[in-house]
């Protein structure tokens, strides 16, 4: 019997081409986040609400995946925005290739925002690195009070929460505050939004937090 | 379902650190996996074999090993386990803690019979 020892990391060749989408961001001066959520927590009614809000003042580009169709990009191009829909067809997550893909098919020269909106999923996501700044994760009022216990890698990979559906708390099961408690537990760091994509609460301060993070030029 | 993707990964290792001709004499792959790594072992193993199955890898099984979360805690100094999904120091409870193991998704060896 012999052995070959190897030492290498299964997902190194993700990572490999995630930092180079990040150095072309840095290149670019993009400030870029992954947004992820489980289905159905807002994630591109937020994105909706965002590119209202920026809108005039920050140059913004979006791609999109889903496991299928192009109803999201459909939704975002009304904003006159350059949208690339990326169709996993199955797969449960974005890659850091199917990224580089996207951007041959976009320029990011005179944009500053860069925003990448996930497959629906609160597990895959979490190991695969796009070449973001950071994720941000959403989590919506009536998914309950305990989905950061439940997932609590991609609570603890995100720099960022948004709490959508704020506006549905008198009506669902769900104490605000026990939810910022278990987000927090399990990431001390994360810097908490409460948004309403009905009402749009939130959103101006939400938006204000991205305009911090453009790069200077 | 995202344990295809990495059985496939660890697929074009092998094939990256091994001669063709040797494929039929690998007996095991050694992974070591972290708890946080967010990957289910038998949905890994199955989607590894049925990868392998009908090629010249088909002998080969992964052994994973399970590494537990650590951390070093700021706030009293030491390392300590820490139990899945709780983010807190077990000895001082404070948050304040840093991740030293438990996110790891490393092929370490490959086995093969002579």
């Amino acid at each position: 019997m012999s052995v070959i020892t190897i030492e290498r990391k299964i997902l190194g060749k993700n990572d490999e081409v995630a930092e180079q989408n990040r150095n072309q961001f840095l290149q670019h001066k993009i400030f870029v986040f992954n947004l992820v959520s489980s289905p159905g927590s807002g994630k591109t009614s937020i994105l909706e609400r965002t590119l209202e809000h920026l809108a005039g003042t920050i140059n913004v580009a979006v791609i999109e995946g889903d496991v299928q169709t192009d109803f999201d990009a459909q939704r975002v191009a009304k904003y006159n925005i350059p949208v690339v829909q990326i169709v996993t067809r199955g797969g449960c997550h974005l890659d850091a290739s199917l990224v580089r893909e996207a951007l041959q098919k976009m320029t990011l020269t005179g944009f500053q925002l860069l925003i990448i909106e996930n497959v629906g999923n609160l597990v895959c996501p979490a190991n695969y690195d796009l070449g973001e700044a950071l994720k941000v994760v959403v989590v919506s009022t009536t998914e309950g009070d305990d989905k950061p216990l439940k997932y609590p890698e991609m609570f603890r990979n995100a720099s960022v929460l948004l709490i959508n559906k704020i506006d549905l708390l008198p009506y669902v099961n769900c104490d605000l505050t026990v939810l910022k408690r278990n987000a927090l537990q399990i990431n001390s760091q994360l810097t908490v939004f409460e948004t309403s994509c009905t009402t749009k609460s939130g959103i101006p301060e939400w938006c204000g937090w991205i305009i911090g993070k453009i790069p200077a030029k | 379902m995202h344990e295809m993707s990495i059985a496939q990964n660890i697929l074009e290792i092998i094939q990256d650190h091994i001669h063709e001709e040797d494929a039929p004499n690998v007996r095991s792959i050694k992974i070591r996996i972290g708890e946080l790594a967010g990957v289910v072992h038998d949905s890994l193993t199955f989607c590894f074999s049925t990868m392998v199955s009908g090629t010249p890898l088909q002998k080969a099984t992964l052994d994973i090993v399970t590494i537990p979360v650590t951390a070093h805690c700021n706030a009293c100094g030491k390392e300590n386990r820490l139990e899945y999904g709780v983010f807190v120091c077990s000895l001082c409870n404070s948050f304040d803690i840093r991740i030293m193991t438990g996110s790891e998704l490393n092929v370490v060896e490959i086995e093969l019979d002579d």
